[in-house]
């Protein structure tokens, strides 16, 4: 049975589909330094997305000792990114910056 | 995934039910409107009409890390407003976004803030009191209030799909509230949408879509059935409209604009056939508006852009009360509608 949440004598259902008392996400933690690590881009296909994301690394690549930046795509922008890309972007990358909008 | 076991009580000052509706603000379980709290025995009781223990899984999402049960589908359609005998329409609303997860994506999180579209067919409409007549598209029916409410509220509190957080739709939409109403099939000219998609009338149905407002076609003065045409098409192709092209559309022709329409002939397949040589736009016109992608290039002002893929991607249905001229264009994306037969509703 869900977690219900009592008001004096009336038992609420919780409707979240979750633990009431924590989160499932747990944010990893952020790096003490960029130099040596590897930089992800994942752009969300919108128009000019990929020039924006591109002339960031740029960016921070001149500014910081980034070992290398990769760019991932999403195959669409209304859609979750998908599982292999995901995947991929665990493997390859130490941090990650995505945009999201048009 | 499973749900979580532990049984939590929080034991809250309260001296009544009024009480109980801002503890589920707090807990932030609303929609913005006061909500009816989900008291378990409601909640039981939905479940039991049902014929569920509440441990079945209705819809996941995987990367939201996010399963709903059956209980909590029951808590959100209790706190939106539901009776027991509407739970056979949300879940088969919620198995069709089951099956089709980018609505689901779509209607949580997309930009352009796209609602979930319902529209009832079959005898489960008198079932359950759904409004196929004045005020078509609210407000005032319980049934097409809170079946539109409950599917949201299972989003936003199942998916975390909220305003600012997770859910990036930069203006909303009042859609998001609700969007759900019945076709008018008895004083319809036209056979029901759900009989020329397929199923038997005596079915009953509903078609689920991702969709954004409706828009109203106001012609009061064009006496023919060609001139309420010309208008639906003129207002499909609006900017804003041809910005989908091509896409998927439910025409709602209201009951004045229906009479007119059948006395001058025009069938189901002569709307659509219309829609798909007049709803449309050379790509030139699309460009230089901003809504498609430039540079303008030479003969781009021959290439047409159509309201559709196909003539079958426009759907028609009547409905709307009587007394005024006015239809609704309702846009549904390119993700294709689904009509699905309701399992197990009351006889």
């Amino acid at each position: 049975m869900a977690e219900t949440v009592t008001v004096r004598n009336m038992r609420l259902v919780n409707p979240t589909g979750t633990s009431l008392s924590s989160g499932d996400f747990h944010l990893n933690e952020r790096p003490d330094t960029l130099s040596g690590k590897t930089l992800g881009l994942l752009e969300n296909s919108k128009a000019n997305s990929d020039k924006v994301l591109h002339e960031l690394g740029q960016m921070l690549k001149e500014k910081y000792d980034l070992k290398d930046i990769v760019y991932f795509n999403k195959h669409s922008a209304s859609l979750p990114t998908k599982p292999d890309v995901v995947q991929d972007m665990v493997n390859k990358v130490d941090i990650l910056i995505t945009g999201i909008g048009d | 995934m499973t749900t979580n076991n532990m049984e939590r009580s929080k034991i809250v000052e309260a001296s009544d039910t009024i009480e109980a509706i801002e503890e589920c603000y707090r807990m932030g379980w609303s929609d913005g409107l006061p909500v009816v709290p989900p008291v378990d025995y409601k909640v039981r009781e939905m479940l039991e009409m049902a014929g569920l223990t509440g441990e079945e899984e209705i819809i996941s999402l995987e990367m939201r890390n996010r399963v709903l049960t059956s209980e909590n589908v029951a808590a959100n359609a209790v706190m939106a407003g539901c009776l027991p005998e509407y739970f056979p329409v949300l879940a088969t609303t919620l198995k069709t976004l089951e099956e089709e997860k980018n609505f689901v994506h779509m209607a949580s999180a997309s930009t352009s803030s796209p609602a979930i579209l319902m529209v009832l067919n079959g005898p489960i409409r008198d079932q359950i009191g759904a409004n196929y007549k004045d005020g078509l598209l609210g407000p005032g029916n319980r049934a097409n209030a809170v079946l539109g409410r409950a599917i949201r509220l299972c989003f936003m509190n199942g998916f975390d799909a909220r305003p600012g957080t997770l859910d990036r739709g930069t203006l909303g939409n009042p859609s998001k509230y609700t969007l759900c109403f019945a076709e008018n099939e008895e004083d319809s000219p036209w056979e029901p949408m759900h009989v020329a998609r397929g199923f038997k009338k005596e079915d009953s149905t509903v078609t689920v879509a991702v969709a954004y407002n409706p828009i109203t076609v106001n012609n009061s003065y064009g006496h023919t059935g060609e001139s309420i045409l010309m208008s639906i098409a003129d207002t499909l192709k609006s900017a804003s409209m041809a910005f989908r092209f091509p896409s998927q559309w439910v025409l709602v022709i209201g009951p004045e604009h229906a009479i007119t329409l059948n006395e001058d002939g025009w069938t189901r397949k002569g709307i659509q056939d219309y829609m798909m040589e007049h709803a449309v736009r050379p790509q030139s016109e699309l460009i230089r508006l901003g809504i498609a992608q430039g540079p303008e290039r030479e003969g781009d002002d021959k290439i047409i852009r159509r309201c559709a893929q196909n003539a079958e991607d426009i759907l028609v249905l009547m409905g709307g009360g009587t007394g005024g001229r006015n239809s609704a264009i309702i846009d549904t994306t390119r993700f294709k509608i689904r009509t699905t037969k309701i399992e197990n509703p009351r006889s």
